[in-house]
């Protein structure tokens, strides 16, 4: 007993003068100190690319240090030999951001393929009754027996904090775990963590929102372009203090300017019983009615999966409507890409990987991608003229402050946050009379998320309309006039002067409180 | 119809051995295109050690184990120097093409000689069931080789813990590897097994189909396995039918010809590989491929 308590007082893990670079003379973390003891919800903070991702990645041994010393439990560890099998025998677990469940494999599987104990068959059902005891003891539900893909986002989390629970994990490290949960999931997950912090387990809660790592943390450190910053104890936590160590300077309030000639008599863009199939199984969109005016941001709130991409899809043309019609100036119309841009509309795509920008292409390529068809600006002839789309690439670089400040740079290399700005500054250039962005801020740190939102307001006071789809609700309230919900493809009002409950009740059942 | 049975199942035997190889390897999450080299290298082998030794047995064993040599070639460029799998796999096919030409040459100058066979060795009483007794219990060990290690192998895959490794390895070799199972120490052991496999159906041709080797003996069957894979969508029993229906065919071709039909031999000698072009056009886009096909995986790459 005694020396279980003697054990106790000792870190779970600690990391002392960590360095790290993958390229020779370009750090990504420098001298970082970072432990983490039992029974400790440990929040850390940062921004993208600040090193929060390889420093945990350090601590599951994916990724080896340049330099530093790791002890665990006190015992000193060689780093050369840190790898995944010598952090998992330490009880080292990480719930990542994106399921390292194998999708194609049920929850059952998943938590056999590792599970060091077994001989040469694994037994699914011992399996089965290990994940219902633990699911039962954290309050953590799993349907039994379902394949992993076919979960939604916030089971799959459930599904990977088992799974690492079965492990015999001592110490949970959680990645942006609320990113994709709905309000209520979100509410029941940190009970769930405080389970985990009384049963003398170490968390470590990886965080951009500073109202849950007040709610939840023990001890903050924040990192900043790789260095520790800052940590403090829960009781010195202050929202203002978090951000300017995180940031390095302080953040304003967000301003709203007001929106010029706002007139609310004839909308701008409106869909009248829409209907469109789903994607891979996906509910599709169902009678939906929606109206957009000038100068006026409509926000979509809900949870991924309810008609989103669906949504998103038919407003950029490349989904077909099965029923009902879009009107853009009172006028029908035929949503086909090419006639919508004509017409002045705007898509920032959602998913910025596989269909806002191409990676490989180099800023300037993606800055002229959309204009390929007829922009005589930059092609003549069909042919393209290199020195005026570079140059007009380089003056949107400098206006959105876009590193690297290169238009010959791939955009791979480009980090989240810059190569949103660089999607945002392509759509906006050609003065859109309707934005629909998708999720625009997903992923991005607080000051690049701060850049975005201000976008979108000062579009709106040019008084253009902006449809906001966002999973993010907190944004939705933050930055709409007027929301909604989409809850399995249909669309629900959202009261002006609901509260979050309440909105998150008509996320999922669709029915008002 | 009984001995075109016969004959499908011993057309097929090559074809399902060496796709039974490919879809360990593929379930690993590499694509071996070089499966006719090794299936090559695999008759070449397995015809020069039955001749030296006199046994068909030392023979197919050899088959394999030259297979397997070359495996470990593609392995380590594929899995430890992460070089892309499809000119890995082309560069194969064309070296063993080339090398077993050269040696046969070589080691026979003007003819290659005639080496043992296999024969045929019936099973008492099963050979006796009506239709299929002779189709599977009056064949060459190969095919009680098939019989034997086809429900093995969907058995480990289904069950076993190494089985679920593979798949996991091929599905999402990063969650694999973040659980503690070693993606290239699976995917090796999966490129070797999976060799071997290839060179012992190459071996079938050389030691049980003819009795020689000729250059290019294997004439595309490595890449009818390949489709096989495809169209069996990587599951053990679907491949057991596709290979079947591949055999069928070659003994349907085999048939046609020695009637003497009014079509050109030419055209009939086309029929396994029109029916290649045709499925794969018609299995394509469903997907039950493993997911990381195809993907050399670099732990500190995200």
């Amino acid at each position: 007993m005694s020396a279980a308590r003697a054990g106790a007082a000792l870190p779970l893990i600690e990391l002392t003068a960590i360095d790290k670079s993958f390229v020779p003379q370009r750090p990504v973390l420098r001298r970082v100190d970072f432990d983490v003891r039992p029974g400790e919800i440990h929040a850390l903070l940062g921004e993208n690319g600040a090193g929060k991702s390889t420093l945990m990645n350090i601590l599951i041994g994916l990724v080896r240090a340049n330099a530093g010393a790791i002890e665990i439990s006190g015992r000193p560890v060689d780093l050369a030999r840190f790898g995944p099998s010598a952090a998992a025998r330490a009880g080292i677990s990480m719930v990542h951001q994106h399921s390292t469940l194998v999708p194609a494999m049920s929850v059952e599987e998943n938590l056999c393929f590792a599970d060091p104990s077994g001989g040469l068959l694994f037994d699914r059902r011992r399996a089965a009754s290990r994940l219902a005891e633990l699911s039962q003891r954290y309050q953590l539900d799993v349907p039994p027996g379902a394949r992993v893909e076919d979960l939604s986002v916030g089971q799959r989390q459930r599904a990977e904090i088992l799974r690492a629970l079965d492990r015999g994990a001592r110490l949970l490290i959680l990645d942006e775990p609320t990113a994709a949960l709905t309000p209520g999931e979100t509410a029941a997950l940190f009970p769930a963590l405080r389970r985990l912090r009384a049963s003398g387990r170490g968390v470590v809660f990886i965080s951009h929102k500073l109202d849950e790592v007040e709610a939840l943390a023990d001890r903050v450190t924040v990192l900043r372009r790789g260095a520790v910053s800052g940590t403090l104890a829960a009781g010195e936590l202050d929202a203002r203090e978090l951000g300017r160590l995180m940031l390095g300077r302080d953040l304003s309030a967000l301003e709203r300017p007001s929106a010029s000639g706002g007139e609310r008599s004839s909308p701008l863009m409106r869909l009248r019983g829409l209907s469109a199939a789903g994607l891979g199984g996906g509910c599709g969109l169902h009678d939906v009615d929606l109206a957009v005016h000038r100068g006026e941001i409509v926000g979509v709130a809900g949870i991924d999966g309810n008609g989103q991409r669906e949504l998103e899809e038919v407003l950029a043309g490349v989904r077909r409507m099965d029923s009902g019609s879009l009107e853009v100036d009172g006028k029908p119309v035929r949503p086909h890409v090419r006639t919508l841009r004509s017409l002045g509309v705007s898509h920032l795509s959602g998913d910025r990987e596989r269909a806002g920008l191409i990676p490989g292409f180099s800023l300037t390529e993606n800055w002229i991608l959309k204009a390929s068809h007829s922009d005589e600006r930059f092609f003549s002839h069909g042919l393209l003229r290199a020195a005026t789309a570079s140059e007009a690439t380089r003056v949107a670089i400098a206006h959105f402050d876009i590193t690297p400040a290169d238009a010959a740079a791939d955009v791979a290399t480009l980090s989240g946050g810059n190569a949103q700005k660089l999607a945002v500054a392509r759509e906006l250039s050609g003065e859109p009379r309707l934005l629909v962005a998708v999720n625009p801020t997903r992923g991005l740190d607080v000051g690049s998320t701060r850049f975005v939102h201000e976008q979108l307001l000062a579009l709106r006071a040019r008084a253009a309309a902006v449809l906001l789809i966002s999973t993010e609700l907190d944004e939705v309230l933050l930055l709409a006039d007027r929301c909604v919900a989409l809850s399995r493809g249909r669309v629900h009002a959202i009261p002006a002067d609901a509260d979050r409950a309440a909105i998150g009740a008509i996320m999922l059942g669709g029915q008002g409180a | 119809m009984e001995a075109l049975l016969e004959a499908a199942v011993r057309l097929a035997v090559p074809l399902l051995l060496a796709a039974l190889g490919e879809l360990i390897i593929e379930r690993s999450g590499i694509i071996n295109i070089g499966t006719e080299g090794l299936m090559l290298c695999g008759a070449f082998g397995g015809f020069a050690i039955a001749v030296a030794s006199g046994s068909v047995w030392l023979g197919a064993a050899g088959g394999g184990a030259a297979a397997a040599c070359v495996g470990v070639l593609f392995a380590y460029f594929v899995v430890v120097r992460r070089a892309d799998q499809i000119v890995v796999g082309t560069a194969i096919n064309l070296l063993a093409l080339g090398a077993t030409g050269l040696a046969v040459r070589a080691l026979y100058p003007g003819m290659a000689p005639v080496s043992p066979t296999f024969g045929t060795v019936a099973v008492p009483l099963l050979s006796e069931l009506p239709v299929i007794g002779g189709a599977l219990f009056r064949q060459t060990p190969y095919v009680y080789l098939c019989l034997l290690i086809t429900p093995l192998l969907a058995f480990a895959l289904a069950r076993s813990r190494p089985g679920l490794r593979l798949r996991a390895v091929g599905e999402c070799a990063r969650a694999a590897d973040a659980e503690g199972v070693g993606v290239s120490r699976t995917r090796f052991a999966a490129v070797l097994l999976g060799s071997l496999l290839a060179g012992l159906a190459g071996s079938a041709l050389s030691l049980a189909q003819s009795n020689t080797f000729t250059e290019g003996m294997t004439a595309g069957r490595g890449f009818i396995a390949l489709t096989i894979v495809i169209f069996g969508r990587w599951r053990p029993g679907g491949i057991v039918l596709a290979a079947l229906f591949f055999g069928a065919a070659s003994a349907l071709q085999h048939r046609l010809q020695a009637r003497g039909t009014d079509l050109p031999y030419q055209l009939t000698l086309m029929l396994p590989y029109v029916l290649t072009l045709l499925v794969l056009a018609l299995a394509s886009g469903r997907s039950s491929a493993p997911a990381d096909l195809g993907k050399a995986y670099r732990r500190e790459s995200r």
